[in-house]
């Protein structure tokens, strides 16, 4: 029970940041390998805002979704739109990069050493003889409802259709009137906001890393393989599935090994179901 | 009276012109042909008139009002609405959001969905259903649907019966038919059943090289003895 919770805990990290994943490559068809990186970003601006501005964390959180939606939505309109059009691997390959000048920024912004919120000592909250760490309830709480909101928000509201409409077939939105570059805007702003959110969450439960880039940006793409790019429900489930193989594997084998699960889920989703869980098949044109 | 006029228009994709300077004009409630070969320049012209190709001379108003100026978009929302002869539907939305999500910026959408699947009611029993899971006519069918939540002044239509069979080809027409009489519609139709569409148009243009070679009534043109061999390579 005690795995369980660890590996929901995981997966509430990863949760957001692997839908803005899916959001982002639904929208414009490339996997923005720079999700890592972004999600550092979200993690040290709200330390910035909580420890040296002294701001609470939720304040310090909703900064960080600001900053990390104003990052996303700078890195599209200098990095990503200049080459629209190109191959899906063309602006991988570029996000990448993205990736490094990012990671290497924050160290030359924050240093190596890594940080903590100031947050006060708290005791665990106790459910049916299990002791559960207060910020561990906070951060699943907060990331299920950040992803039902999100699923809400496509599902319900006219801006959400609009943005799957888009996604789904952008030359026939245009011509059925529907502001296209405002809605793709609206899109990388939202994917922007979840990578500062799980920046936050990464740094309530874990710690803030300069090294954080690849350690979160491999289990969040994982995430979204698993279930199905494309899918935000798919890319949540996801993020289950891969907290559970992540703390199976700490369990039985070594913790050391946690780093390699990404990698190895990825191979296999690949091999036996390329769509995911909720993808759809597509064919090769 | 003239809601859609074309004046010596000119048309392409930014490599040289395929349309070379077209004379067209549209009344309400007017269904207008546009025949000719394949390579003509009938859906370059559509296209041109929605925005999705550049226009290069000429004029183009609706309604007085120039069109040239304006994206996509913004001819949708100023009445002239595209409906492209495939990949048109959103196939991840079902058919209620496919027809919601049409009238962007619209506050009455509930009121425009209910008027439109008065107008198309055989699209009812599938209205929950996944568009990319429809057959070819219910996709065509919730097309039309979605172009017609615009309250268009014009509608321009691509092919709307490519891939159906020959029963719905009719049905589809006939729909057209109803819909430009009974909202002052005006209409104008690329066709690559020209006989079945001249039978229903009031009137035609066979286009050829990107230029109008005939013009005139719909039903005139299509007794015209050579009409078939001469546009479409039938047997004489």
């Amino acid at each position: 029970m005690q795995m369980f919770i660890n590996a929901l805990a995981t997966a509430a990290i990863l949760a957001p940041a692997a839908v803005a994943f899916t959001l982002i490559f639904t929208l414009f068809r490339y996997a923005n390998f720079a999700a890592g990186g972004f999600v550092t970003v979200g993690a040290f601006a709200a330390w910035t805002l909580n420890a040296p501005l002294g701001l609470p964390l939720w304040a310090g959180g909703v900064g960080a979704m600001g900053v990390c939606a104003g990052a996303v939505a700078l890195s599209d309109r200098v990095v990503f739109r200049p080459l629209r059009g190109r191959s899906g691997g063309t602006l991988l390959l570029v996000s990448i990069a993205l990736s490094f000048v990012i990671e290497n920024i924050i160290r030359f912004c924050f240093g190596a050493q890594v940080k903590g919120f100031d947050l006060p000592l708290t005791g665990p909250m106790v459910f049916a003889g299990l002791r559960v760490p207060k910020e561990t309830v906070w951060v699943i709480s907060i990331s299920l409802i950040a992803t039902l909101a999100v699923g809400a928000l496509l599902t319900f509201t006219p801006i959400g259709r609009a943005l799957r409409a888009v996604a789904d077939n952008a030359s026939l939105a245009n011509v059925r009137g529907l502001p296209v570059p405002g809605v793709e805007a609206f899109g990388v702003i939202v994917a922007g906001a979840l990578f500062g959110l799980s920046g936050t969450l990464v740094g309530v439960d874990l710690a803030i890393d300069p090294n954080l880039n690849w350690a979160i940006a491999i289990p969040v793409i994982a995430a979204a393989i698993v279930g199905g790019l494309g899918s935000p429900l798919g890319a949540a489930i996801g993020a289950v599935v891969i907290g559970l193989a992540e703390e199976l594997t700490a369990a039985h084998f070594s913790p050391t090994y946690k780093g390699a699960v990404g990698f190895v889920v990825i191979a296999l989703v690949l091999l036996l179901r390329p769509q995911g869980l909720l993808g759809t098949k597509v064919e090769r044109k | 009276m003239t809601l859609l006029c074309l004046q010596n228009l000119r048309a392409g994709y930014g490599g040289g012109d395929i349309v070379h300077g077209v004379d067209l004009a549209v009344a309400p409630g007017e269904m207008v042909a546009l025949v000719g070969p394949n390579g003509a320049g009938k859906s370059t012209l559509l296209k041109a008139i929605a925005g999705v190709a550049k226009v290069t001379g000429g004029t183009l108003t609706l309604d007085e009002r120039n069109l040239i100026p304006l994206t996509p978009a913004a001819r949708a929302q100023a009445g002239a609405v595209f409906m492209p002869q495939d990949r048109n539907v959103f196939r991840t939305l079902t058919v209620t959001e496919n027809l919601s999500v049409s009238a962007w910026g619209c506050r009455d959408i509930a009121q425009r969905r209910a008027e439109v699947t008065s107008l198309l009611p055989t699209m009812r029993p599938y209205m929950h259903k996944r568009a990319g899971g429809l057959s070819g006519g219910q996709r065509q069918m919730v097309a039309l649907g979605m172009a017609l939540m615009a309250r268009p002044r014009v509608l321009l239509v691509d092919e709307p019966t490519a891939g159906l069979s020959p029963l719905l080809v009719g049905e589809m027409l006939d729909v057209l038919r109803e819909l430009a009489a009974a909202a002052a519609l005006g209409i104008l139709i690329v066709e690559q059943n020209a006989r079945a569409a001249l039978e229903r148009a009031d009137r035609a243009l066979v286009l050829v090289d990107g230029r109008v070679v005939r013009s005139g009534s719909a039903a005139v043109l299509a007794q015209e003895p050579d009409f078939g061999a001469l546009f479409f390579g039938e047997a004489a």
